[in-house]
């Protein structure tokens, strides 16, 4: 008797192993006219109610069909990742920063966009935009996505009763200002190669060049960091470092904490921390694009990293004309607008773009401004961030001023040769 | 050495002669334990081969009914008085049969299609194309690699099992022969199926674990591991594209192929070794300390202590070592900076520069590490400690014994014969110590110079593992091989030392 209690206990532990285990796929049948359309749409925590209003203003506007709409939360930042985990079962629509395209398509995670579809958003974006969402296999220009907004970036945001419009245009200026009332200047050089990169391409010369085979894997990779031109920016660097007024090891809760308290009185970040910069500065604050820095002995502006953030459709969702005909709709000109006025973000769409409007706003027009002399964050080498956030490590470790020209040049042939391949 | 030179020694050198000694003894140790496993290996090619011989050689000697049962299983048993156990059998072949057919085969021979020149696993690609009805991209989804290897290995095993249930059937056939020629009975069906109840109950018992056990760790294990000799990353991602098989490319680059590389995995190691001995030791001995000090008579509210101590464990390290991470914390300022660095500064004149200073950052590390763990390890003492009888102390104290004596001669031998095992699991546990690592530093600083593929100066091979599987580059290749080499030491080392420690040798003595 307890011999075939202890059999049957065995199997029901072996039951519920095997159903807790369960498998989660989705039912395959494709939808059919009159059959309910269901899209899985992933957007950030905070576009949640706005993405909804959007969605159900689609299902308003196409009477014809009937929709469900299933919800996922998931940061831009993030989405990438979470899709490549599992394509297959993936949302149907989803945002995410334009910098991950390459992944995504090698994935088969992002669906082609042609046809009428592919003319219209070419037709109402900004071409840089389009630029971003398209990669070239075997020589033909090819689109994945739908550009959403275009203001992943940096500038310079500052509080103008500590410095004038004429300050912010150069690093030096605005470092010798803050030093004399014993304030900071917040810059993230520390750790972080995406701040660090607007030194670099502030000259031309310096570059990095990667050449994708046709399934998108970096086949060559070029770096000219390393050059004399580069141990320039290192020496720049070396001396901006030794200079107290810069804070480089920050993040954005160290940035608004030191708004706060008084002790920062100039940052470079980006438009998701306009909030809790204007909660401290009110109408002081004030918006600039990146300053001018000495680099070689010459003033040179900075230039930097312009982002956008784009839709796709997931390659394997199985209401694909259906998920595209959406994302063509989150991405519109009425939703763009509606973007930029709920949530305050820069539009691709040349229309929305020109309105009086976004004219109007201090921080988008400065972005935008800088969309124009920006480098596009496209074709990165995937070996690039991780040795590029370490580059300027040892000028935190220890005394800046002890380092020798040759112990940067050690850094910078390090970092090329990571990066080179 | 001999034994009385030994005895002439002072502790320390009785001490160090033990650790020399232990050091010396490895590679002979290593050494027996790889004959052992070559013996295991040689044993199970014997008993292969005497199953081939019996097959051919049963097979001369069987007459029609056990020649008939090497084509149709289980006709030999049905033949002879055994019918039901004959049905099984055919149940059986024949359900291989279809499984082979409708699934088995063709995974199999996508799985080996590239086996052996190094090509891709699977044959047809994934591709898009232009669906002019809908006006949309459409994609006709080809072979997935990864399934091919998971289902090949799952069907490998299958036919292992396959075979093992035949050639028990041929042997019965050819046993019952004998016994029908003898004029004896076959065993009923009943009879068999009873005893599974009372003699053999170890079958029925376990074969659900047994199951479990091969489905979910056996088959994951051997995929895992088959991953490692692929190219399987985030270039190659499934279904979109085939993997290719590379052979042993993914171990070479490791070990010297790619020098960048080799020299990051060996920092790597390095440090996690360092760690798992500091992370151990000071945990064990400092959990020992505390329930010694707890324990002493005279010492009051010995509950309240016990319950502080435990209150660590009580809060979920996720949100305690995040806290801990931040009250570290070094900014450009010391305004900027955490309070425990801001402490530091204030008292000492120490600037403490975690997450910017790699030996810095270890340091700290183990020392956070001691506050999680001690409350741990003191639990665990207290236990064995009020355990050690009171007279071995107590004759201790007559004979003369100081308390340092006391604890080298009686407690610490006596916590280790108990402890050994436990502090085996400790350390391995410690080499993939994910949590303190990830959540306090995040594996940094970095270092531009010592490491690369995205490993920083305070990561365990675990967290690099887990950096490298489920970064960007999706680099499941090199991760699959650090997986392996991890498996190897903890698998190595924990062997080594748990036959050698105390509690394995002297089982008998336990009092």
């Amino acid at each position: 008797m307890k011999k075939t209690i202890a059999i049957l206990a065995l199997l029901a532990l072996a039951c519920f192993m095997v159903f807790a285990g369960g498998d989660d796929e989705k039912s395959s049948t494709p939808a059919s006219s009159g059959e309910k359309i269901t899209l899985t749409v992933w957007g950030s925590q905070e576009d949640q109610a706005m993405l909804k209003e959007m969605c159900n203003a689609y299902a308003a506007a196409n009477p014809d069909k009937s929709y469900k709409f299933l919800y996922g939360v998931q940061s831009e930042s993030d989405a990438a990742d979470k899709v490549l985990n599992d394509p297959e079962s993936g949302p149907d629509v989803f945002a995410f920063a334009s910098d991950q395209i390459n992944k995504l398509i090698q994935a088969g995670a992002l669906a082609r966009v042609g046809g009428s579809i592919l003319e219209d958003i070419k037709a109402s974006n900004s071409p840089e935009s389009i630029d971003a969402a398209t990669v070239t296999i075997s020589g033909e220009e090819r689109t994945y996505a739908f550009p959403m907004t275009g203001d992943n970036t940096y500038f310079l945001y500052y509080d103008s009763r500590e410095l004038s419009a004429e300050d912010v245009k150069s690093l030096d200026k605005m470092l010798s200002v803050a030093a004399a009332k014993g304030k900071q200047i917040a810059f993230k050089l520390y750790d972080d190669g995406w701040y660090l990169s607007s030194f670099f391409f502030a000259d031309s010369d310096l570059y990095y060049k990667v050449t994708y085979s046709d399934d998108l894997t970096e086949s060559a990779v070029s770096i000219n960091y390393d050059s004399a031109k580069g141990l320039d920016v290192m020496k720049a660097l070396r001396g901006y470092f030794a200079n107290s007024a810069l804070s480089a090891n920050v993040d954005d809760s160290k940035i608004i904490a030191g708004i706060q308290s008084g002790t920062i009185i100039a940052a470079v970040s980006g438009t998701w921390n306009k909030t809790a910069i204007q909660d401290v500065w009110g109408d002081n604050m004030a918006v600039a694009v990146l300053p001018t820095a000495t680099i070689g002995g010459k003033q040179i502006l900075l230039n930097g990293y312009f982002g956008y953030k784009l839709i796709g459709v997931n390659g394997y969702s199985q209401n694909k004309a259906e998920a595209l005909k959406l994302a063509q709709w989150l991405t519109n000109e009425q939703n763009q607008l509606k973007r930029f006025q709920v949530r305050g973000f820069g539009p691709t769409n040349t229309v929305v773009k020109a309105s009086k409007e976004i004219q109007n706003d201090a921080v988008i027009s400065v972005v935008l401004k800088q969309s124009e002399y920006f480098r596009t964050q496209k074709g990165v080498p995937g070996a690039y961030w991780t040795p590029m956030a370490s580059l300027t490590k040892q000028f935190v470790d220890v005394d800046p001023m002890t380092l020798s020209d040759a112990d940067l040049q050690a850094l910078l042939d390090s970092l090329c040769a990571q990066v080179r391949k | 050495m001999d034994k009385n030179n030994y005895f002439l020694m002072n502790p320390f050198q009785k001490f160090f002669y033990k650790v020399g000694k232990a050091i010396t003894g490895f590679p002979s140790a290593l050494g027996r334990f790889f004959c052992m496993l070559g013996r295991g290996i040689v044993n199970l090619f014997k008993g292969i081969g005497r199953a081939i011989k019996d097959y051919f050689v049963g097979f001369a000697k069987g007459n029609a009914l056990t020649k008939g049962s090497y084509a149709i299983m289980g006709l030999g048993h049905m033949g002879r008085g055994q019918a039901a156990k004959g049905v099984i059998y055919l149940l059986i072949e024949v359900l291989f049969v279809l499984y082979m057919v409708f699934f088995g085969a063709p995974y199999l021979g996508k799985f080996f299609y590239g086996f052996f020149n190094k090509g891709t696993v699977g044959i047809t690609e994934t591709a898009d194309f232009w669906n002019d009805d809908l006006g949309i991209y459409e994609k006709v989804v080809g072979d997935n690699s990864f399934k091919i290897i998971l289902y090949g290995i799952l069907t490998i095993f299958m036919i292992i099992f396959f075979l093992a249930i035949y050639h028990r059937s041929l042997k019965e056939s050819r046993e019952l022969e004998d016994i029908v020629k003898d004029g004896k009975k076959a065993v009923s069906f009943r009879k068999e199926a009873g005893e599974l109840m009372n003699e053999k109950f170890h079958i029925p018992l376990l074969s659900l674990p047994m199951l479990g056990l091969f489905v979910f760790t056996v088959v994951p294990l051997v995929t895992m591991i088959v991953i490692a000799f692929t190219n399987y990353d985030a270039s190659t991602e499934v279904p979109q594209h085939l993997f290719r098989w590379v052979g042993f490319e993914n171990f070479r680059d490791i070990f010297g192929g790619n020098s960048a590389l080799s020299g990051t995995f060996l920092r790597v190691l390095g440090w996690t070794l360092v760690w798992a001995f500091f992370a151990t030791f000071s945990n064990y001995f400092g959990g020992m300390i505390v329930a010694l000090l707890i324990n002493k008579k005279g010492i009051k509210c010995k509950k309240l202590f016990r319950t502080i101590f435990v209150m660590t464990i009580a809060v979920p390290q996720f949100v305690s070592l995040m806290i801990v991470s931040k009250m570290l914390a070094a900014g450009d300022s010391m305004e900027m900076s955490g309070i425990i660095t801001q402490i530091l500064y204030k008292l000492f004149g120490f600037q403490l520069k975690f997450g910017i200073n790699i030996t810095h950052t270890r340091v700290a590390i183990i020392l956070v590490n001691m506050w999680i763990g001690i409350p741990y390890s003191m639990l665990i003492c207290s236990g064995i400690l009020m355990n050690i009888p009171a007279d071995l102390y107590e004759s201790a104290r007559i004979d003369g014994a100081g308390p340092v004596k006391t604890f080298v001669k009686i407690t610490l031998p006596y916590m280790l014969f108990v402890t050994g095992p436990y502090l085996i699991t400790t350390f391995i546990g410690n080499i993939n110590n994910f949590n303190v690592i990830y959540l306090l530093s995040g594996g940094g600083p970095g270092d531009l110079l010592k490491y690369t593929s995205g490993a920083k100066g305070t990561d365990l091979l675990i967290t690099w593992l887990y950096k490298l599987s489920l970064g960007i580059d999706r680099n499941y290749k090199l991760a699959s091989v650090i997986g392996i080499l991890v498996f190897i030491i903890s698998a190595t080392f924990s062997l080594l030392v748990y036959n050698k420690s105390s509690a394995v040798k002297k089982e008998d003595q336990f009092q």
